[in-house]
């Protein structure tokens, strides 16, 4: 074969430095990013922001997302706010944030709102499912999962990453794509008592085309870089398809916030592997399965006997359209993103369990056969919600209609019993269903003054309404703080020892080098070996002893050709980071867990009440530093909004007044207006309370 | 394999010249119809995975020079003016078993 040769593309400027100043600097391009961007370009501040890949279609929404959760104000809503996210807390065992999700489910429409006002398609405007049971036909907004309910909406989020850019570009954001950002800028000063005080003051990057270095100073700092992946789960064949979520949100965020001292939780927790194309899975959304998007495909077995759905009570349902109501004397359910398995007082219908069809004689494999589903319900599963979640428009939807799949006359093979298609070992791990991340508080701020975080960047986060509603919301704050601060001073220091560190592999001999995948790779069974299904104190201190000496021995032998290779492996070094804050964080807490997942050998006693709270870890001086803060430390939900809200609540109440012709859109919000109003009586019962038993 | 030099002139960087070449894997994720393709790069430039580099020769089609690190996620498709010039393919073992549909025999 005649040998490849090719120039690199793009200009030289590796070592030379950009400084760029805003009020605002946003780290991260995805769905939480941009509406953080968003919020503080729109209270009139300078914003910056910065995206590894390019905004257009970055993030794990940037080909789209098909169900926008907790959309409680919506017009056709049957439940509060309150009653969905204390639902969440509850669901989660208190291993939740509140926070996060109150704002969610209070501001979550307004965001999908936006979308709309920017281009995005949240309705049904073309009348495609006119007279659906799922469609509310005066809005034409469509519902999935609970139908009596209507808090979750059906979106065509294809339509929404490039429409949030263009957005971005109207108001004036400066964005800064194809740059990673690698470190933070952190001021620290000594306070009047002796003490010293932290200030986050910008970030430093490096464009990945041309290797410029780059210095952002900033007022304040937000933090939506994602969730880490690649911890356990590593393949140097098909790596971008190792994780769920893109192959460059590897947790760079959470490395860069551990080296500057930020506050984290539930960092101990993981999941037995639900997810990797590059292994045991199927392409997501690309098997039959009765999940998710899928919800609530029709499911059979080999033989073609149809698999029976069942409600909380074991009833067995008789037709397609019970399978999204409530059971008899349930007020809703919940489905979607990080609802797995609920309790019996959320729990939704669900296909008969694989044991109960074992018993019963049903055979493998198992099929979503759509054909025998309602037309509109087959539509909606099969060219919508497959077509407009992440990654199914072109990889699933055209590719498998072009490899002649119709969903009236074929079913799609099962390779699980759940919507995982797969089983996976108990070492592999990931990061999934509400994982730990950055602590913060009622205004999304961090424990150091100045630096923010949203979407998957903090703690049991979910999903697309998620991210946006915290980044929009931690936007804003920010940019109320950065009205009262100047920006700092940048230590040269700091800045020349980020350089060197960004660099160095370009400086090895890549004859001698190592590359950033040997280096994964390593990391990755080591994670398995001394932090997989089983941990104890003895085999996580191996652990970090063996990581450590990755970062002495491994570190200075990596090799990058061009500053393509130089990202890899800053990202492999940020995965580095990430796993050793993991056994950090799991040799902190000294007894084993269900709701995280976490099975100690050595502290076997399962989530006894002394160690029923979350265990904020940081890291100071090289050492990891440990505290404790109860489960409920968000206090009553809506008092606790509402109490550093009222400015938004207002503006947005005159915005509604004040929304003149608008047909859709303003009748849409009166009757919001309305049954937010009508809410407004019920409180989260239990916050601020001790953690509740549960039935 | 060996390596082309960097024709960046840059006395202001650090002197170290890029060096680049493709990393093969065993799958190639993407093809290009070169009838169909005009060479605008619009792939290239919204691929979150940076996978793709501009050809060197103007109006060709972007190198695929990582594909192991393609996310699958078709942007680079979605984006694309002239349908058909790019096809994104699954590796061979995430290629999902359909069958045509079964009604189970009546007893």
């Amino acid at each position: 074969m005649e040998e490849t040769k090719y120039t690199w593309p793009y200009p030289n400027e590796a070592g030379q430095e950009e400084v760029i100043e805003s009020d605002v600097l946003v780290l991260g391009g995805g769905l939480a990013g941009c509406f953080a961007a968003i919020a503080a370009a729109r209270s009139g501040l300078s914003v910056t922001l910065v995206e590894k890949g390019a905004a257009e279609r970055s993030g794990s929404g940037g080909t789209g997302f098909d169900h926008w959760e907790s959309a409680c104000t919506n017009p056709c809503c049957q439940v509060t706010p309150e009653e969905i996210a204390s639902a969440y807390v509850n669901e989660q065992d208190w291993y939740s944030n509140g926070i996060a999700h109150y704002i969610e489910c209070r501001e979550g429409y307004d965001r999908l709102l936006d979308l709309e006002s920017f281009g995005g398609k949240v309705r049904d405007t073309d009348d495609e499912f006119a007279g659906a049971e799922f469609r509310d036909d005066e809005t034409k907004l469509m519902f999935a999962y609970d139908y009596k309910n209507r808090y979750t909406i059906r979106v065509w989020g294809s339509t929404f990453k490039p429409a949030l850019v263009k957005e971005l570009k109207r108001l004036g954001v400066k964005l800064y794509d194809r740059t990673e950002a690698t470190a933070l800028l952190v001021e620290q000063k000594s306070e009047a008592d002796g003490s010293l005080k932290k200030r986050g003051i910008g970030a430093m990057g490096m464009n990945v085309h041309t290797g410029k270095f780059c210095i952002f100073r900033a007022k304040s700092t937000i933090l939506t870089m994602s969730r880490p992946a690649r911890v356990w789960l590593f393949n140097p064949d098909t790596t971008g398809l190792c994780e769920f979520r893109p192959m460059q949100s590897i947790g760079s965020g959470h490395a860069m916030g551990w080296r500057a001292g930020i506050e984290f939780t539930m960092m101990e927790k993981s999941v037995r592997a639900e997810f990797s194309a590059a292994g045991r899975s199927f392409p997501p959304y690309g098997a039959g399965n009765n999940h998710n998007t899928w919800y609530a495909a029709t499911m059979v077995d080999a033989r073609g006997v149809e698999i029976p759905y069942v409600d909380r009570d074991g009833r067995e349902l008789k037709t397609v359209s019970e399978r999204y109501y409530p059971a008899p004397g349930q007020k809703f359910f919940l489905k979607g993103g990080v609802i797995d398995e609920p309790k019996y007082e959320y729990r939704g219908p669900e296909t008969l369990n694989f044991e109960e069809l074992m018993k019963r004689g049903y055979q493998l494999p198992f099929y979503a056969d759509l054909s025998r589903m309602p037309e509109a319900e087959r539509k909606v599963i099969w060219g919508m919600m497959v077509g407009e979640e992440a990654k199914t428009k072109i990889p699933i939807y055209q590719n498998y209609t072009e490899r002649g799949f119709d969903p009236e006359k074929h079913m799609l093979q099962s390779y699980g019993t759940g919507w995982q298609s797969a089983n996976f070992l108990e070492q592999e791990r990931q990061f999934f269903g509400a994982p730990g991340g950055v602590m913060h508080d009622w205004d999304m701020k961090t424990n150091i003054d100045g630096i923010y975080a949203a979407g998957d960047q903090v703690y049991a986060s979910d999903c697309a309404g998620f991210a946006c509603a915290t980044g929009y919301y931690a936007g804003r704050k920010a940019a109320d703080y950065a009205r009262t601060v100047s920006l700092g001073e940048v230590d040269r220091a700091d800045v020349e020892a980020e350089k060197q560190r960004v660099y160095a592999p370009l400086y090895v001999d890549k004859e001698d080098g190592m590359s950033w995948k040997e280096l994964n790779m390593a990391i990755s069974k080591a994670m398995q070996n001394y932090c997989g299904g089983v941990k104890c104190d003895a085999l996580l201190l191996e652990g970090l002893d063996l990581l450590k000496s990755f970062e002495t021995e491994i570190v200075p032998k990596l090799t990058a050709s061009n500053p393509h290779d130089l990202m890899r492996i800053h990202e492999v070094l940020d995965i580095l980071t990430v796993s050793q804050l993991v056994l950090h964080a799991s040799l902190a807490r000294k007894s084993s867990s269900a709701p995280l997942f976490f099975k100690r050998s050595d502290y076997t006693e399962m989530d006894p009440e002394r160690d029923r709270h979350h265990i904020l870890i940081h890291q100071e001086n090289g050492e990891a530093v440990t505290r404790i803060v109860p489960l409920d430390y968000f206090g009553d939900l809506q008092t606790e909004y509402e109490k550093r809200n009222m400015d938004y609540i207002e503006q947005y109440a005159v915005k509604k007044y004040h929304a003149g012709e608008n047909t859709d859109a303003v009748r849409a919000e009166k009757k919001a207006e309305a049954h937010a109003e009508a809410g407004t009586s019920s409180k989260l019962k239990g916050a601020g309370e001790e953690a509740p038993e549960h039935e | 394999m060996s390596k082309m030099e960097d024709t960046t002139k840059g006395t202001e960087n650090l002197g170290i010249d890029f060096t680049v070449e493709p990393v093969p894997c065993s799958t190639m994720p993407l093809k290009y119809d070169d009838s169909l393709c005009i060479g605008c790069n619009r792939c290239a430039s919204v691929c979150q995975c940076d996978i793709l580099i501009p050809s060197p020769e103007k109006g060709k089609h972007p190198i695929v020079m990582y594909p192991g690190e393609c996310y699958y996620c078709g942007a680079c498709v979605m984006v694309c003016p002239k349908p058909g010039a790019i096809k994104l393919s699954h590796p061979l073992m995430n290629r999902a078993k359909f069958v045509p549909v079964r009604k189970p025999e009546q007893s």
